[in-house]
């Protein structure tokens, strides 16, 4: 099925994020869709998936204008959106995942198992995937999970599949064999788009890729025409800037403020060790999923690690909560900012000094509230936040603003190790800036940061040196000199 | 996978060895037990709690609770006694058809404010308890229906039938289980249920109208729950505002908790409530033949539902940790 | 018009924190409660018989508070009205096993905190939600109060002990001032101490409260203590007014405290809410029941009314904060 969009536009709230949308894709190809987090390409899929409707412009599929105002709309024309993380019932058979929606008969009538069953069969070996259909969902993988939902759309004779970010939750070997299923519709006439951050894969797969920024589509290209190199360009808008290598007076010292030692969770990461100087940035490389963030949670008490040692000032310290954690001298930002960083209907000065209950009362727990204004005040001037008064909530604020805010409570802890899981996700290109200035006087004045970051230009920036994990393992340890994104990736990826 | 996980898993299994281990135990201690009027009495306690528990599995399995059914009942129980008042030679048929409407109008209210205020079920219904009551209190004028208000076709109805002499609830009730068998095991619907229960977000993605299965289950635990007020007067043979039904709720609760039906939603079987229900009908009749106090009864009852819950919590945290989906 | 208060009030985030809250509902009603009981009866003018109607909800009164602290924190405890009869049940079979009356009180307020710790415990070490269990445990604790008393009345209690309610400083009955007291004190705690903001911090977001160092799963614990603490003072405070103990006492009493907490706007989601509003809410329930009392409607029907009430409460509040927060 062609599938075209003339014009789309989407407005939320006041605020243009997409823009005169051009589009076309073609049945039997695979089209890549890159571009920075916020650049519009999960609108834009939203929008053909019937989540969203679009502020203006128009789809056509087979050149007919079609109306898609809800995700069943969408699947009834053809076009089907598989999940980044499947939204499956855990306490039904697989069969049941595939139909559930779309069942014949009518409220009351029979569930045809043989049919579905034998249908499910069918179209899971079509694809190469050996399950029972009559399996119940619950502890199959992510991958299978994944490959089910595929199947759930080719149940619906889906002409259109928009995969958002479909490798992100698998393994290097789950990644290989979605790949297969990809080609295998591919070659009988499917249309797919493709999301991915991860370029190799996106050369790997695609046959043209477009490029989002800002709201806008940049252009398209067959994937042979196009070097990685010219993709980041026009992401970014810019060329790669030669990242300057950093030194400063920190680094010269051998004072370590923290050693791990063999750290090690069951299914989450193996055998972590490294060391950490004060004053120095150490990045951490790798996919999503690689066991960064599990790490750091050990770290940070927040999860508990099964083996290995923790050595922080030259004593070998466990932090059992978050609580102990922040005491020791430990701060954690982390990556998702909604769940775990803000209390969203509460005032941004509580966020701000949420982390500091002792600094702000006195010995019977009395809020000393002069102080809470106060301390926030100077972040929200230090750091620039933009916000009409400290009591304002802070789901009001912009994300970049959160993100400041949240930074600001870990600095009033005074801490000594900081450890920020993707500072910048979600946040726009100015405050990106500004932030990385405050990392790194943060770092100049003896702070020890741990940087968790999937953006590579972000962490080679950064860091004096990079830590590069894959599937819960360190793979490499790089000096900042001899760091590249290519052999980052060389170590990220298989 | 351990042996000790497969068999939490199988949950019908689980209540089935302990239901056998029970009646085994208390047959030991006093052979009484055993005799056919034990058996009869079980067998005459149950359908009441049964019919209550089909709808309120229905309910659970899709996330909800609904604890004003004890008011449910106690009001279509004064309205149909009412109505023998007036006239006497009604219909057992047509006594069902209104009770269930009578039902299913004040689970539908429920169902409304849960789906359309999004509060959770168990702070309305909460609310709906205590105004179904007091709507029982005004209708009634608070007296009591007699046992000679309520005719006495109505009464045989719990008593014997056409077929062997079985009690016709008995019956009735059998039918209403396996129907409710075959809606939320084999149909569109009932898998529905299963699915907006299991993952309500997922649900909606893939086209099931939540409102209406969230609707469907309210609207028939609250026309089981009518239904029970026909079978209640005609068992106790009279209905009484302030008695009525109170703290019933539990027991259904309770039965179908131990059955194996997930808290959470997504999961549970009429086979698991229906043992359940069995087991606490069981341990009701067992407690006088094993010289326990009735006043221990709830005690009991409570007990095993702080149990089932924490047992289902646990089979929850070791499958998600076989799955490897732990996240602390 | 409204449009244009929103978007000033948006612009103004502390004149809003003041006016967009759902407490200045509970006045409201308050005032009109009063006023359209004026009308009903005169006896509604005179402050000495609001006070006497009072004392019979203080023991609701004390809980409510307490339970709009746990339901501020996220979680909810159903599990109250059980609580009060338990306790009373072991302090009347603990005095009339003859252990003297303080020892009996203690234990009452012992077993009352065991209750508390033990619904505590199994909500944050197993994960139970608490609106499941504490209906677990409602049915628990009211079994095990009558397994205790079976359907006998114990009373043989001295005469000081009997008849708190009868006893006043000026016109003020003391489980009025008791209540007064105790709500301003809790009151206090939660709008100016770290430990109160902190309970608004953990209903807002666990995981971020987690994060952020606070012991989430502690503090719940020591609520849900506490519940059990005050359920059992209010215990032995209705075994004094009634002069006897007994297994169904309270029997329904959730109904009525979850009402005050949420009529006096506490958001059922946890995160929002004060004592304040409770106070205010503890009178409109006084108010309308002696209102109703007054204007002859059975005990029984007016549980229509109070449940009608309680589910308006709960979306009138919702509607407010999903207002106020956009």
């Amino acid at each position: 099925m062609d599938l075209n969009t003339n014009n789309i536009g989407k407005t939320f709230s006041g605020v243009n994020v997409l823009r005169n949308v051009d589009f076309d894709l073609k049945p039997g190809e695979v089209h890549a869709l890159v571009g920075e987090n916020g650049a519009g390409k999960s609108t834009f899929v939203k929008i053909l998936s019937g989540v969203y409707t679009p502020t203006e412009g128009s789809i056509f599929l087979d050149d007919k204008k079609v109306n898609i105002t809800s995700p069943i709309l969408a699947q009834k024309n053809g076009v089907s959106l598989i999940h980044q993380e499947p939204q499956s019932f855990s306490h039904l058979s697989v069969a049941e995942n595939i139909f559930m929606g779309h069942m014949e008969g009518s409220n009351f009538s029979r569930v045809k198992w043989q049919d579905i069953n034998n249908k499910s069969n069918e179209i899971l070996e079509s694809i190469g995937l050996k399950i029972d259909p009559k399996k119940v969902m619950e502890g199959l993988s992510i991958a299978d999970q994944q490959m089910i939902e595929i199947a759930g759309a080719l149940s619906k004779n889906s002409k259109v599949l928009i995969m958002d970010e479909p490798t992100s939750p698998l393994t290097p070997n789950e990644v290989g064999k979605l790949f297969d299923i990809v080609n295998k519709l591919k070659s009988n006439g499917m249309a797919i788009i493709f999301i991915s951050h991860r370029l190799e894969e996106i050369r790997q797969i695609s046959d043209r890729v477009t490029i989002f920024r800002d709201g806008d589509l940049i252009t398209t290209k067959n994937i042979n025409e196009v070097s990685n190199e010219e993709i980041i360009k026009f992401m970014i808008g810019r060329n790669i800037e030669e990242t300057e290598v950093k030194e400063n007076q920190f680094i010269k010292n051998d004072e370590y403020i923290l050693n791990v030692k063999n750290l090690s969770l069951s299914k989450k990461f193996n055998d972590i060790s490294f060391n950490l100087k004060k004053g120095e940035i150490l990045g951490f490389a790798g996919l999503v999923g690689a066991g960064r963030t599990e790490v750091a949670k050990s770290i940070f008490g927040a999860e508990k690690f099964d083996e290995g040692e923790i050595i922080y000032n030259g004593e070998s310290i466990i932090n059992n909560s978050p609580n102990e954690a922040i005491n020791n001298g430990f701060a954690y930002v982390p990556e998702d900012r909604k769940q775990m960083g803000i209390f969203g209907s509460v005032a941004v000065e509580d966020n701000v000094t949420s982390a500091i209950p002792k600094n702000i009362s006195n010995s019977i727990g009395l809020i000393n509230s002069k102080t809470v204004s106060k301390m926030t005040n100077d972040y929200i001037n230090k750091f620039n936040i933009i916000l009409t008064s400290g009591r304002q909530l802070i789901e009001e604020l912009s994300g970049g603003n959160q993100q400041k805010c949240i930074i600001s409570k870990w600095l009033l802890s005074k801490p000594k190790v900081l450890i920020l899981d993707e500072p910048t996700r979600g946040v726009d290109v100015g405050v990106k800036s500004e932030m990385y200035e405050i990392i790194n006087k943060l770092a100049e004045e003896g702070t020890a940061i741990i940087l968790i970051s999937s953006e590579l230009p972000e962490i080679l920036s950064l860091s004096h040196r990079i830590i590069v994990m894959r599937e819960g393992k360190i793979t490499k340890i790089l000096n900042n000199k001899e760091a590249t994104q290519e052999n980052i990736m060389r170590y990220a990826i298989n | 996978m351990t042996l000790f996980d497969k068999f939490l898993r199988i949950r019908e299994l689980g209540i089935f060895s302990i239901i056998v281990v029970f009646v085994i135990v208390a047959a030991i201690i006093d052979p009484r037990f055993m005799t056919l009027d034990s058996w009869r009495a079980v067998f005459l306690a149950i359908p009441l709690i049964l019919v209550m528990a089909m709808g309120q599995m229905m309910v659970i399995i899709c996330r909800h609770v609904d604890i004003s059914i004890g008011s449910i009942l106690a009001f279509s129980a004064i309205v149909i006694g009412l109505l023998y008042i007036q006239f006497p030679g009604l219909s057992l048929w047509l006594s069902l058809v209104i009770t269930a409407f009578v039902g299913l109008v004040m689970g539908l209210i429920n169902g409304f404010i849960v789906t359309r205020f999004n509060v959770h079920s168990i702070i309305v219904t909460l609310g709906t308890l205590s105004l179904y009551r007091g709507l029982v209190f005004i209708v009634s004028g608070g007296r009591q229906i007699d046992r000679n208000d309520i005719p006495e076709h109505v009464v045989s109805f719990s008593q014997t039938s056409f077929l062997f002499s079985i009690p016709g609830i008995l019956i009735f009730s059998a039918i209403i289980v396996v129907i409710t068998h075959l809606v939320m095991r084999h149909s569109v619907l009932g898998r529905e249920i299963y699915a907006t229960g299991s993952n309500p977000v997922a649900a909606h993605l893939k086209g099931i109208n939540v409102t209406k299965v969230t609707l469907f289950c309210f609207g028939i635990c609250g026309m089981l729950a009518g239904v029970a007020g026909l079978f209640y007067a005609s068992r106790f043979g009279y209905v009484n505002p302030g008695v009525t039904g109170v703290g019933i709720e539990f027991i259904v609760i309770a039965g179908v908790i131990i059955g194996g039906t997930s808290i959470t939603g997504g999961s549970g079987s009429v086979l698991g409530t229906f043992l359940g229900i069995l087991l606490l009908g069981i341990i009701n009749v067992a407690l006088p033949v094993l010289n326990i106090p009735g006043e221990f009864q709830k005690a009991i009852y409570g007990l095993i539902i702080v149990i089932a819950l924490a047992l289902d919590q646990l089979i929850i945290y070791r499958m998600k940790k076989l799955s490897g989906g732990l996240n602390a | 018009m409204l449009k244009q208060i929103s978007i000033y009030l948006s612009e103004n985030p502390t004149l809003r924190y003041w006016i967009v809250r759902p407490e200045w509902v509970a006045v409201i009603l308050l005032i009109i409660s009063i006023i359209s009981s004026i009308q009903l009866s005169p006896f509604f003018a005179d402050l000495a018989f609001i006070m006497d109607s009072a004392t019979p909800y203080v023991e609701y009164g004390l809980i409510a508070i307490i339970l709009t602290l746990i339901i501020i924190s996220g979680e909810i405890d159903l599990s109250i009205a059980s609580m009060i009869a338990l306790t009373a049940v072991i302090f009347g079979t603990a005095y009339n096993a003859g252990i003297g009356m303080p020892m009996s009180i203690v234990i009452a307020l012992l077993s009352g905190t065991l209750c508390g710790l033990f619904n505590g415990i199994l909500v944050t070490k197993l994960q139970i939600p608490s609106i499941i269990l504490t209906i677990g445990t409602l049915t628990l604790y009211r079994g095990i109060a009558q397994s205790l008393a079976s359907d006998f009345s114990l009373g043989g209690y001295p005469s000081w002990f009997i008849g708190i309610d009868y006893r006043y400083v000026g016109i003020v009955p003391i489980p009025v001032i008791i209540f007064t007291v105790f709500a301003i004190v809790v009151g206090f705690f939660l709008s100016s101490t770290i430990y109160g903001k902190q309970l608004y911090l953990i209903g807002t977001n666990p995981q971020t409260a987690k994060y952020s160092g606070i012991k989430v799963d502690r503090v719940k614990l020591l609520l849900f203590t506490l519940s059990g603490l005050v359920c059992g003072i209010a215990g032995v405070l209705t075994t004094s007014r009634l002069a006897v103990a007994r297994f169904n006492m309270a029997t329904g009493a959730e109904l009525e405290i979850v009402l005050m907490v949420m009529l006096g706007g506490t958001y059922i989601f946890g995160g929002r809410g004060n004592i304040f509003g409770t106070f205010i809410a503890f009178w409109i329930v006084v108010i309308l029941r002696a209102g109703l009392n007054v204007a002859r409607i059975k005990i029984e029907s007016q549980l229509t009314i109070l449940g009608a009430m309680l589910i308006i409460a709960i979306i009138l509040t919702n509607y407010i904060y999903s207002k106020s927060q956009k």
